[in-house]
């Protein structure tokens, strides 16, 4: 059975990768967001609802992932960071160039609210033993993304990613 | 205490179909660039029925279905999102959905996990199991008093 990479076996139950939010949330985001699936859900809204109901107007829960995202250019031609960067650098250092997600789960603490800037923490749960299925030989890998308050360090949620990396070169 | 929702209670069903402005808008709002969400050529060259809603996107749309049914004051908790086939512009889909379990806490808040699928034709294309926190005041739970269960730990 192939070994792991040193340098993954030191990354193994450690947060390896922090992203910041590019972008604070705000409620004209989450109106798109709500006109992008047709949710008339008062509480992403600043309206007397929200209000009452949450404290002040909340961001669509879907987007729990959206703000840690880098932008897709930058102004002084620096090169884009990757979203979830980690499962990028473990795709490099096992050799395998393909992946696809095999899981999803994802658990919500305090609400996102507008003028958030969001930390995304990558940590690397679980890396299996080689293994093969139909699309070939590869691993199966868990990454937990924690994503908290800039702010004041208070969680928001955990996102956790299940995927199986493949298509070794073996030229 | 008893729960006010009822395991086994039906959603009612509901469509809808898909356009390439769904499609696009869902990934842009998300702040989600990576082209199969927008640029067809690439997500046909991928081997891809054509552009595809993105994750976000694809969660949102099945809690509105839910926060829709349950109203406002359903706190969405927890969810494991379990996608079969993409959606793309012109799929026509219906959503349905049913409550899996529902158990009251000492606070009086109903904690229900509902058991939904996007079915696209006599296929289901998604499938999502969300557990959402119902009561007064949920929304203002925070800290130790904003726990939510595991799936596993509450009786189906």
């Amino acid at each position: 059975m192939a070994a792991l990479p040193q340098e993954v076996e030191a990354w193994l139950g450690h947060v390896v990768v922090t992203q910041t939010s590019g972008a604070a949330a705000e409620v004209g985001a989450f109106r798109l967001f709500c006109a992008a699936v047709e949710d008339a859900n008062p509480l992403y809204r600043d309206s007397k609802e929200a209000h009452d109901v949450a404290g002040g107007p909340i961001c669509p829960p879907a987007l729990l992932s959206a703000w840690s995202r880098p932008d897709p250019w930058e102004p002084d031609g620096r090169p884009v960071s990757r979203a979830l960067e980690l499962h990028f650098r473990l795709k490099e250092a096992l050799g395998l160039p393909k992946a696809v997600v095999t899981r999803s789960e994802t658990e919500l603490h305090a609400p996102i609210r507008p003028g958030d800037r969001v930390i995304a923490q990558q940590r690397l749960d679980a890396v299996s033993p080689v293994a093969e299925n139909r699309l070939g030989q590869g691993r199966y890998w868990t990454i937990s993304v924690l994503y908290r308050r800039a702010c004041d360090d208070v969680l928001l949620g955990i996102e956790t990613l299940g995927f199986f990396g493949y298509g070794r070169d073996e030229g | 205490m008893k729960p006010r929702f009822q395991q086994g209670t039906r959603l009612p069903p509901h469509f809808v179909h898909f356009t390439a402005r769904h499609i696009i808008l869902g990934a842009m709002a998300s702040r989600d660039w990576q082209p199969q969400h927008h640029d067809h050529e690439h997500a046909r060259a991928a081997n891809l029925p054509g552009i595809i809603l993105n994750t976000p996107a694809q969660t949102q749309w099945f809690l509105n279905y839910v926060t829709a049914w349950a109203g406002p004051q359903a706190r969405p908790a927890r969810w494991r999102l379990g996608m079969k086939s993409p959606i793309s512009p012109g799929d026509a889909v219906t959503f349905s959905g049913m409550i899996e379990s529902a158990q009251a806490d000492a606070a009086g808040h109903d904690w229900v996990v509902f058991s939904l699928e996007m079915i696209r034709g006599s296929r289901p294309v998604s499938h999502c199991r969300l557990m959402c926190a119902v009561g007064e005041g949920v929304w203002r739970l925070s800290g130790a008093d904003w726990q939510p269960p595991l799936f596993d730990t509450l009786p189906a």
